[in-house]
């Protein structure tokens, strides 16, 4: 381990000069001459078909260029989760629509001179509807009540998952061992601080250009060419800088607008939301209701599980469906559990619609399930610790669902690392003294959670890799990594530095661009180190192999060489040696060049080996005032299961981010709607995120034990880091309070309607 | 496509004259609360007087037993004045708990009584310490308690407030300020309340008990039971759950079967026994 | 309306109207980019200034109000020197993510520093209580905060 030299260490973040500056263009800083503004009218009722649409008043605007609506659009529907072709999935949204399924549904357009114009204009689009229908808000009336917002009828989707005999178990199972839980999780802004934004222009011989703060570039662009017939070569796709994303950006549904209207009027169209769009014209956190039935033997042996779950897909399908098999997908991948079912359906709901977000369903799914085991290590007597010690997998155990293998798991170290440095022990004690009276009441929570890398076995899972040498040894390395925000462009250049042996300083790391660089999957899935990474260290291997051979042909060109002697050429400390002789990289790079009219380039395609499982065992100590409801998260420790850290500052900095998150959805995010189904929270005011003063302090510990197909040993971070939070908040907040509250987030009026 | 007409007064007297003249006025004092309406004020054309370079309304001082601030001093200079922690606590504490550094920075204590947000946070302590305002307009000069401003606003829509009058701490009172709100910083409150009292050193028991309670209606609320069951005793003769039965009363008496009743009449006791706790370190009665 | 104002110590003198909230004042006529939109309400932070060494939020200040101010952005810390030290404890302590709230940090951050040369942990949270960061959980922040004032050297 220690003889790492780029890999482990703590490397400050590319561009952060350029960040803390503000010389960094973000792509809502971003203007072209020419540039015209495209603002949307969104609908401002929940449900309803558009009647009559006058775009009269919007039109005779000084500065308005053009009004787009339903009626002048193209009308093919499509799905923002589109990224390969023929991809099967429900295709139910359009640009913009004549039938408002949600607040904040995307009605109209108006491309103007400026921003300010665009949003005048909007105010004078007189929108007329037949009548306001009844919304959709309750999920279990919507599985029966026979109403429907699309032509699948609802609920439009459901999924089995099921091994063992879960029926007969539980026909045989004493009730008293039979653990029951129902969980609602929250609709949950992402809440990332750049608003939406891209940019689209229109570029010579009919090419159109699009810069987006996005995760898939090659979507983007499959769907635009898709939606305006136009073949892949005449979209260009760049990904922009951006400002946060958490699955925020990761569908595509803005970018087709920009680039149809940047075509339609042949100039550059720049969108950037407001909060308030950002919140109900985007993506969301699936909200999901949650039923689970859990089997355990006295001695604390999970038997099995019954699993029953509700999707709220909002009010278009998106990842509505397929998230679903997702969370699926976590339940027998944590615990040795040998009787198990999964069943959910999706529905379609007058809300904004879900989508990827940080966990992808895991943060759901974990919640219910962890929370239900605390029920039954309750009942039972058994410590919350030693329950789970006693039904979590090891190293390379079968996932009896039939997912891949999970890999080196190492999370029973991790828990029990988390036991030791939480003290678990002697906290619990000191609980059972104080007992649970007192205005203030501490508990303490843990929670244990898996997530993935990757999509092998799902999903194509590949990555093109472009690396090469500059002649004075620096390195271009060009892929279509999207960083986030999170510095995967550090880690990837930490990677290849190691490889090659050249400072990760000395490389060049770009991001996706549809044109230049080569296709990847995108960055979602917690692919990013685990498969892009690799995909790195292999093109770098290439590389460096690559560079001994070109030397090997010129050391038989050194002078005093005799052709037939062969002289030894390795590379050590990012020098060649050949024979005695050491050289710079630069040296031998330009006579590369020059003497054997060679590029040092390597182009390479990796494809996913595995998907082990990432792990986290979270710690959690909160004090709950008793009068307000309001929950102080006291102390915090985080453990993960990484494999390797690449950047063990950058591991930290996702980990405490990712409590950030979790703790607002277990204790105040929420998009909220009242009983006709308008938003009752959609700015920062009434939508609250954890700000500092509410943040804890986090104490991270990380098991490092390499996983097998990882660069350098590395997983995944960026997702589990949220998975476990809102369970082990919840679980400690239940445990101060002597109560299973379920229903999240626990705001104060929940806490105090518990209590009282 | 600007609709917003902006004055830009440097002396009073134009803004009373502006205020007199134009429709559809409103006055800009540090616009944390009024920029939120920007687009809404610009859509009906409304008329901006901005009080920026209007000067020697930022003035704190202290005159016998009165403390006056004048209208367009910050909650940050208020907070973190010295005279103010002094002779008016519980204001200086409130101003602290205002928004954010950022908007205490800019928020004015004038325009945030002007505005009366019903959740505002000066509001309950102005109310409590019995607190007036200095008010002008074309006609003249006329100083108004808080309480009978904020229950007759309509007769002042146009008058500026240019100074609050707060009658300072004594010795023998002890001020409080509270709030509950769902995130602990940077939050509306849901609830606040604003003390004070007054207790005879000699034996330590209240003779006068002003409460207001915040957030529950658009003008404060004076928890009368609360102060009835305070007046005439001693800390040490308070029973806890009498004196929270009070608060809830009150609580229920204003807002009876909103959907917010639950929680704010279980939430007001903690500030209940906040206060309780300052009473016991205060209360200096032995 | 003609307004005077100092800008990152430049003299400035800008004929607008009245209206135009501050935030587009600076991103739109002076290119200054580092100040951020991230709510429009005050809410966020991301559009943090400093005007007359007090942090404030730009998107809920009108131009009309400015007229004699002084009025610093990260640019003008860039520019003074003063920005070193943030962007080498910023770096070191992994408070930079997406960057997009870092900006209005640096500002918060720098009106603290302003007002208190040693502040505790808890203080710093104060202080950018009003800064919302979705990336970095704020404690890598605090972290490089704190390593600032150590460093210290502000003059008030
Ligand atoms: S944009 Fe000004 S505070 Fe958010
Ligand atoms: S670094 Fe992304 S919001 Fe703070």
């Amino acid at each position: 381990m220690s003889d790492l030299k780029y890999v482990g260490k703590s490397i400050p973040f590319k561009y952060a000069d350029q960040k803390i500056a503000g010389d960094l263009k973000y792509v809502s800083d971003l203007s072209m001459p020419g540039m015209l503004h495209l603002k949307l009218l969104t609908a401002g009722i929940p449900r309803g078909k558009v009647k009559e649409i006058d775009t009269t008043r919007a039109e005779a605007l000084d500065g308005v260029k053009k009004v787009y609506t339903f009626k002048n659009t193209p009308r093919r529907p499509f799905n923002g989760y589109y990224w390969y072709r023929d991809q099967e999935m429900i295709k139910d949204e359009v640009l913009l629509t004549d039938y408002v399924r949600h607040v904040g549904d995307r009605v109209a357009a108006v491309a103007a001179e400026s921003s300010e114009t665009a949003e005048r204009a909007c105010e004078l689009i007189e929108v007329e509807y037949e009548k306001q229908e009844k919304p959709i808000l309750d999920l279990e009336e919507a599985l029966v009540g026979g109403d429907a917002l699309h032509e699948k009828g609802n609920p439009f989707a459901e999924r089995e998952f099921a091994y063992g005999d879960v029926d007969g178990l539980f026909a045989k199972t004493p009730s008293e061992l039979i653990f029951s839980d129902k969980m609602e999780t929250p609709k949950v802004h992402h809440a990332a601080m750049e608003n939406h934004a891209c940019l689209a222009y229109p570029e010579p011989q009919g090419k159109l250009t699009v810069i987006s703060p996005c995760q898939l570039i090659f979507s983007v662009r499959l769907i635009i060419s898709t939606l305006l017939d136009l073949p892949l070569n005449r979209v260009r796709v760049i990904k922009g800088n951006m400002g946060g994303s958490f699955g925020a950006k990761q569908e595509t549904f803005l970018e087709p607008l920009a680039a149809f209207v940047a075509r339609d009027l042949n100039r550059p169209v720049k969108i950037f939301f407001n909060r308030r769009e950002s919140i109900l014209a985007t993506r969301t956190r699936s909200k999901i209701l949650g039923k689970v039935k859990t089997a355990v033997s006295p001695e604390g042996k999970i038997l099995g599980r019954d699993i029953d779950v509700i999707v709220d897909a909002g009010g278009y399908t998106s990842n509505g469906d397929i998230v679903s098999a997702a969370m699926a997908k976590k339940i027998s991948r944590l615990y040795r559990i040998e009787h198990q079912r999964y069943h959910s359906y999706s529905v379609h709901t007058t809300t904004p619609p879900g989508g990827p977000c940080r966990g992808y369903g895991s943060p759901q799914i974990h919640a219910l399930t962890e929370v239900n085991l605390d029920r039954a290590a309750a009942a039972l007597g058994i410590d919350r610790v030693e329950l789970r010690l006693k039904n979590l997998l090891h190293p390379h155990e079968k996932d009896l669902l039939g997912g891949p293998d999970i890999g080196n798991a190492r999370i029973i170290e991790a828990l029990e690392k988390g036991r030791e440095e939480f003290n678990w022990t002697r906290k619990k004690k000191a609980n059972q003294k104080s007992g649970r009276s007192g205005r203030y009441r501490r508990g303490i929570g843990v929670a244990c959670a898996t997530h993935v890398n990757g999509y092998y076995n799902v999903y194509p899972d590949f990555s093109g890799i472009n690396i090469r040498f500059y002649e004075d040894g620096s390195i271009l390395l060009n892929t279509s990594i999207h960083d986030l925000g999170t510095g995967a462009r550090t880690i990837m250049a930490q990677i290849a530095g190691e490889v090659l042996e050249v400072d990760p300083e000395q490389i060049t790391v770009l991001e996706g661009d549809t044109d230049r660089s080569p296709y990847d999957v995108g960055c979602h899935a917690s692919r990013g180190t685990y498969v892009i990474g690799k995909a790195v260290q292999q093109a770098a291997v290439k590389l460096r192999e690559l560079l001994l051979e070109e030397t090997k042909k010129l050391a038989k060109n050194l002078p005093g060489v005799k052709p037939e002697e062969k002289l030894e050429v390795v590379i050590e400390e990012g020098r060649i040696r050949i024979g005695s002789d050491h050289y710079s990289y630069q040296e031998i790079i330009s006579r590369i060049q020059l003497e054997n009219q060679q590029e040092l380039n390597v182009n390479y395609s990796y494809h996913s080996q595995a998907n082990p499982a990432s792990y986290g065992a979270h710690f959690v100590q909160a004090e709950v005032d008793t009068f307000t409801g309001l929950v102080e998260v006291k102390d915090y420790v985080a453990v993960h299961d990484v494999g390797q850290a690449i950047n063990p500052l950058a591991v930290k900095t996702q980990i405490d981010g990712g409590v950030q998150m979790g703790i607002g959805m277990a204790l105040m995010e929420e998009i909220d709607f009242d009983q006709k189904g308008y938003p009752l929270n959609t700015n920062f005011h009434d939508y609250h995120l954890i700000n500092a003063p509410a943040m804890p302090e986090i104490r991270v510990f990380l098991i490092e034990d390499k996983e097998p197909h990882g660069p350098y040993g590395a997983k995944s971070i960026g997702e589990i880091s949220t998975v476990p939070v809102a369970a082990a908040v919840v679980n400690a907040v239940n445990d101060a309070l002597g109560k299973f509250l379920t229903t999240l987030p626990l705001t104060p009026p929940r806490i105090i309607d518990a209590l009282y | 496509m600007s609709e917003l007409k902006v004055y830009t007064p440097g002396e009073v007297k134009e803004v009373l004259k502006l205020l007199h003249d134009k429709e559809k006025v409103r006055i800009l004092a540090g616009g944390t609360d009024l920029l939120l309406e920007l687009i809404k004020l610009k859509r009906e054309g409304c008329v901006l007087i901005d009080l920026s370079r209007i000067e020697g309304l930022e003035y704190i001082e202290k005159k016998d037993e009165e403390l006056e601030i004048g209208s367009l001093v910050t909650f940050t200079d208020i907070h973190d004045n010295p005279v103010i922690n002094k002779y008016a606590p519980a204001l200086a504490a409130a101003s602290g708990q205002v928004g954010s550094v950022q908007i205490r920075n800019r928020a004015t204590i004038g325009g945030n009584i002007a505005h009366a947000s019903p959740a505002a946070d000066s509001l309950p302590v102005l109310l409590a310490a019995g607190a007036r305002i200095k008010v002008l307009n074309a006609a003249g000069a006329e100083t108004v308690l808080v309480e009978e401003f904020l229950h007759n606003k309509d007769k002042y829509r146009n008058h500026l407030i240019t100074a609050i009058l707060i009658p300072v701490k004594g010795d023998n009172m002890i001020d409080f300020f509270g709030k509950v709100a769902y995130r602990r910083d940077v939050a509306t409150a849901r609830i606040n309340m604003g003390v004070r009292t007054v207790y005879q050193p000699e034996n330590g028991k209240i003779i006068k008990a002003s409460i207001f309670l915040g957030a529950l209606s658009k003008t404060g609320v004076r928890a009368d039971l609360v102060e009835e069951y305070l007046t005439g005793k001693r800390v040490d003769e308070l029973e806890r759950e009498r004196f929270f039965a009070a608060l809830r009363e009150t609580v229920d008496k204003s807002i009876p079967g909103r959907y917010s009743q639950p929680y704010k009449r279980r939430a007001i006791c903690g500030l209940g026994d906040d206060f309780l706790q300052e009473l016991q370190r205060e209360g200096s009665y032995e | 309306m003609k307004i005077n104002f100092i800008l990152n110590d430049e003299e400035k003198t800008v004929d607008i109207q009245p209206d135009t909230r501050l935030v587009d004042l600076l991103r739109e006529r002076f290119n200054l980019l580092s100040v951020k939109e991230g709510c429009g309400q005050g809410e966020c932070g991301a559009c943090t200034v400093i005007i007359d060494g007090k942090a404030v939020t730009s998107c809920l200040i009108l131009v009309s109000q400015i007229e004699g101010s002084i009025i610093w952005t990260v640019e003008g810390l860039e520019k003074s020197g003063e920005l070193e030290i943030f962007k080498k404890y910023f770096k070191k302590h992994g408070a930079v993510q997406c960057g997009y709230c870092t900006p209005g940090m640096v500002m918060s951050a720098r009106a603290l520093l302003n007002k208190n040369k040693h502040p505790d942990r808890e203080e710093i949270r104060k202080a950018i209580a009003g800064n919302l960061c979705r990336c970095t959980g704020y404690n890598n922040i605090i972290d490089a905060i704190t390593a600032i004032a150590e460093e210290g050297g502000f003059g008030v």
